[in-house]
């Protein structure tokens, strides 16, 4: 039998994480004012106009409630967990005034992520042979098993070739971060001064940390989660409060810009996420509007 | 054993755009036609009335072809080793109902008078030395002016925007003044622009270029279809190439020809049914189709024409994959073409400038917001003194900017792309910095091709496609042309800084996003020795069976397919509804 298991089972995840979030988004509607006003000043008779507008100058939103569901409890031990937040911490680094990732609950939103999918979350090819770096040219090698041998300065160029899943990855690449760290600094690293996890951290993008061969890989893994968690619709348990598109001044999911917008900047736009926004058809229920439907033809379904 | 089903006329590859024109052109008049379809059934509603979600469309790639099922190998020329593209990626094919044209861009062209006759052209104008070595261009074996009412056809069908620039001859100002004659104007004015793109065009027009609209798919205004489809206008969301449209702006197969088709009460399409091969009679005409469901179990579909309509790069494997004792290797394949003149697109953006304390509003609008030039693209300009043949569009970066996957396009003063240095970057100029895109030809090689990898299987256990493809010495130096250009015109821009420029071409990596336009492969043209199909898309050696869209393409202009391939199989459906079908299995002329 060859069924879509892997996809079955990743959409009955969503749709359970997002039942779980439900909770999440009714508290942040409640308040409301987790959102920032774009372009009222214009209304208020005001001289910035147009181009000017900036949704990050605009006045302060009031205090959100306090943040659900930010802990870090499916997937990381405790100890992960430090470190991951600790990472997270030096990536986007922030304070209660001026959010970074560990502020916008991204080690959470990572912990999700990887105890949700077994495997990859971004469809992933994952069958061997699996790339295995030469120091010199090698040939179309027809006929390979487990390896294919590839001229380690052209293996770039053909993307992702990793052989383990993201959660292998975490587990070992967390482990051997903390061992590296211990061997040339005397600690794990969520107990560093912030300046030598900096450091440290640049080393492994670098690719320049002896005892961690894997280093480059796993921090483009970890720097792309945070990136996903601060970013992405809070629905996803990132994004706490929308801080990371109020720090760059996106607001977020919107339904509609009109063309004066285009040209001259949001108008009435609060920062806002996917559970903000009413759906075209609020008649139809969520799980339809989020969850693919299998069907055939159309006369038939409607 | 395969379950048999009952005959049917026409049986389709994919349901995808080209599948659902045919079946528009072909149903209402009675024939019988089921499309087999890889993915899932989605439709306006519900699917698309709540997906603005950058994480699951745009990082997790929802309607894209799940690469879990099968994904294609790439290697940069012929002695090296292929590996799979194990995530995305360079190109992003759809998978479900309407296929990749439910997730386009919408960006909408026609090829120039001149891509179609594009060896002729320039062996006329610089002699044949002028085509570099190993360089198998080809005309078309069809022209301009013979596909210029299906083109206009399209457009009306499909209700684009835009500005004309050439109707019959007479030059209308605000258009694109290189582009071929039309009969008619688009049925929908221009779409609004961003900032950036309207700086673009200030600083062309300084420079004595000619920018103009990107002519769209994309409706600019509320728009009923000449079939009675009810579509609404833009809404410049942000959320346009890889989600679906919720209120139909964007053209797709399921707000045109699909709902047309579907009425007419003899057209089916099957989901979640994947083909595996075309079957071969003894006569060596094709039987139907063997394809399996989503519970594994394998069917077959007997029909008279078999129509190959998927993605490019899978019309070439099911050809490939059709192996038979009168075929043996492959359907279209008899004496070797099927895979040749494979060719793809440039597009990486070669200069960015950063706008300290403007807002561009880059997260508006849609990737057809921007102003273009094509001045540099095609012939349109003397190549008599230059290294290279060929041109390529410069745009404004398109918009529909998402934070999600364009915060590391800023660095620190480091090169980094994380830290407190670099947070305050974004914080500042997330929104203040802007590229000038390529969008470049690409010409076809003899080691350049897609074939049947030797080492990986799809699910069903049928080889992956193997791609082999890399820029050649042409590409770069036109490359580098056009990125002083582009150069030249950011500078009259006025940024406050100019943040990159790459005066090479990047070396191409099949883990960056370029286009969705792998063309090729199964080209037509007017002898078999040098193509796969006729100009219908007829395949040479199996005439009842029939490819569509971009694989027929002999090379690829500096310009998105979508609109020449509506217009070809505009020309291929009326060819099969007025007289294939009356003199079945015989090539037409």
């Amino acid at each position: 039998m060859q069924t879509d298991d892997g996809q079955a089972r990743r959409a009955r995840l969503t749709r359970r994480r997002l039942l779980q979030s439900a909770g999440v988004a009714a508290a942040s509607i409640g308040v409301g004012g987790t959102l920032a006003a774009c372009g009222e000043n214009e209304n208020a008779g005001q001289a910035r106009v147009g181009t000017d507008t900036d949704a990050r100058e605009l006045p302060a939103p009031p205090p959100a409630q306090q943040p659900l569901l930010c802990v870090v409890t499916s997937f990381f031990t405790r100890a992960e967990a430090e470190t991951v937040e600790a990472i997270a911490a030096r990536l986007i680094p922030g304070d209660e005034n001026d959010p970074g990732a560990r502020e916008a609950c991204v080690p959470a939103y990572i912990d999700h992520k990887l105890a949700s999918f077994e495997s990859f979350a971004t469809p992933t090819y994952f069958k061997p042979p699996f790339a295995k770096p030469a120091m010199h040219p090698t040939g179309p090698q027809p006929g390979a098993k487990s390896t294919i041998l590839v001229d380690a300065k052209e293996l770039p160029r053909y993307g992702f070739q990793g052989s383990s899943t993201p959660q292998d990855s975490y587990r070992k690449g967390l482990a051997t971060l903390d061992k590296v760290s211990k061997k040339k600094y005397g600690a794990r690293f969520a107990a560093l001064p912030e300046p030598t996890q900096t450091k440290l951290l640049a080393d492994l993008e670098d690719g320049k940390v002896a005892g961690f061969k894997k280093s480059k890989a796993f921090f483009k893994m970890v720097l792309e989660d945070v990136y996903e968690g601060m970013f992405s619709d809070p629905i996803y348990g990132g994004n706490r409060d929308l801080a990371g598109w109020k720090l760059v001044g996106y607001p977020g999911a919107q339904r509609a810009y009109t063309e004066y917008e285009l040209m001259h900047g949001p108008q009435h736009k609060r920062v806002q996420g996917l559970r903000d926004m009413p759906a075209m058809n609020p008649g139809v229920p969520q799980d339809h509007a989020i969850l693919p439907l299998a069907g055939t033809r159309r006369t038939e379904e409607r | 054993m395969a379950i048999r089903h009952s005959h049917v006329d026409v049986v389709t590859i994919g349901a995808g755009w080209t599948a659902a024109m045919l079946a528009a052109r072909l149903c209402p008049e009675g024939t019988t036609m089921v499309s087999l379809e890889q993915g899932k059934a989605q439709w306006t509603y519900p699917h698309f009335a709540h997906d603005h979600d950058s994480l699951r469309y745009s990082v997790r790639y929802a309607l894209m072809v799940d690469l879990q099922r099968e994904t294609w190998t790439w290697r940069p020329n012929p002695r090296s080793p292929a590996l799979p593209m194990r995530q995305y990626g360079s190109f992003n094919p759809g998978m479900g109902l309407g296929g990749a044209a439910v997730h386009w861009s919408a960006q909408l062209w026609r090829y120039l008078d001149t891509d179609f006759r594009y060896r002729s052209h320039v062996v006329e104008r610089y002699g044949a030395q002028k085509i570099p070595a190993g360089c198998t261009v080809q005309d078309w074996g069809i022209t301009y002016d013979e596909l210029e009412p299906y083109y206009d056809a399209f457009e009306w069908d499909i209700g684009a925007s835009g500005q004309a620039g050439n109707i019959r001859g007479r030059k209308i100002p605000g258009g694109n003044p290189f582009e071929s004659p039309r009969a008619r104007g688009y049925p929908n004015p221009p779409l609004q622009v961003t900032p950036h793109g309207a700086n673009f065009a200030a600083a062309c027009e300084s420079l004595g270029l000619h920018p103009f609209t990107q002519p769209s798919g994309i409706a600019s205004r509320a728009w009923t279809d000449p079939h009675g489809n009810h579509r609404g206008g833009c809404l410049y969301c942000g959320f346009c190439t890889r989600f679906g449209c919720e209120v139909d702006a964007k053209a797709s197969p399921l707000n045109t020809h699909l709902p047309v088709a579907l009425n007419s009460g003899n057209y089916e399409v099957r989901t979640q049914a994947k083909v595996l091969r075309i079957e071969t009679g003894r006569d060596g005409l094709a039987s139907g189709v063997t394809y399996v469901d989503a519970q594994g179990q394998e069917h077959f579909q007997p029909a008279d024409v078999v129509v190959v309509s998927a993605f490019t790069l899978e019309n070439n494997r099911i050809l490939l994959l059709s192996r038979s004792k009168v075929h043996p290797s492959g359907i279209g394949n008899d004496r070797g073409r099927v895979g040749r003149n494979y060719t793809y697109q440039i597009y990486p953006a070669p200069v960015t400038g950063l706008w300290e304390g403007r807002q561009l509003n880059m997260y508006m609008g849609n990737t057809c917001t921007i102003k273009i030039i094509y001045d540099y693209n095609a012939d349109n300009f003397d190549h008599s003194d230059l290294d290279f043949i060929g041109g390529s569009q410069l745009y404004s970066e398109p918009c529909e900017r998402e934070p999600v996957n364009s915060v590391d396009a800023l660095k620190d003063t480091k090169g980094r792309a994380w830290g407190a240095d670099w947070k305050d970057q974004i914080r500042k100029n997330w929104d203040s910095y802007a590229q000038i895109v390529t969008e470049g030809e690409s010409l076809p090689y003899l080691d350049q091709f897609v074939d049947l990898d030797p080492n990986y299987r799809d699910r069903w256990g049928d080889p992956l496609l193997r791609i082999t493809f890399d820029w050649h010495d042409n590409q770069r130096a036109m490359w580098r042309f056009v990125a002083r250009k582009a150069l030249e015109i950011m500078k009259a821009m006025n940024p406050t800084k100019i943040i990159d420029f790459k005066p090479e071409i990047p070396a191409y990596n099949i883990a960056k996003y370029q286009s969705t336009h792998p063309t090729g492969g199964c080209i037509m043209g007017t002898s078999p020795d040098h193509s796969v199909t006729n100009s219908y898309g007829q395949v040479w050696d199996t005439p009842n069976v029939f490819v569509t869209g971009a694989a027929l393409f002999p090379q690829n202009p500096g310009a998105n397919p979508t609109g020449t391939v509506g217009a070809v199989t505009y020309r291929a459906a009326e060819a099969i509804a007025e007289r294939y079908f009356k003199d079945p299995n015989q090539l037409l002329d």
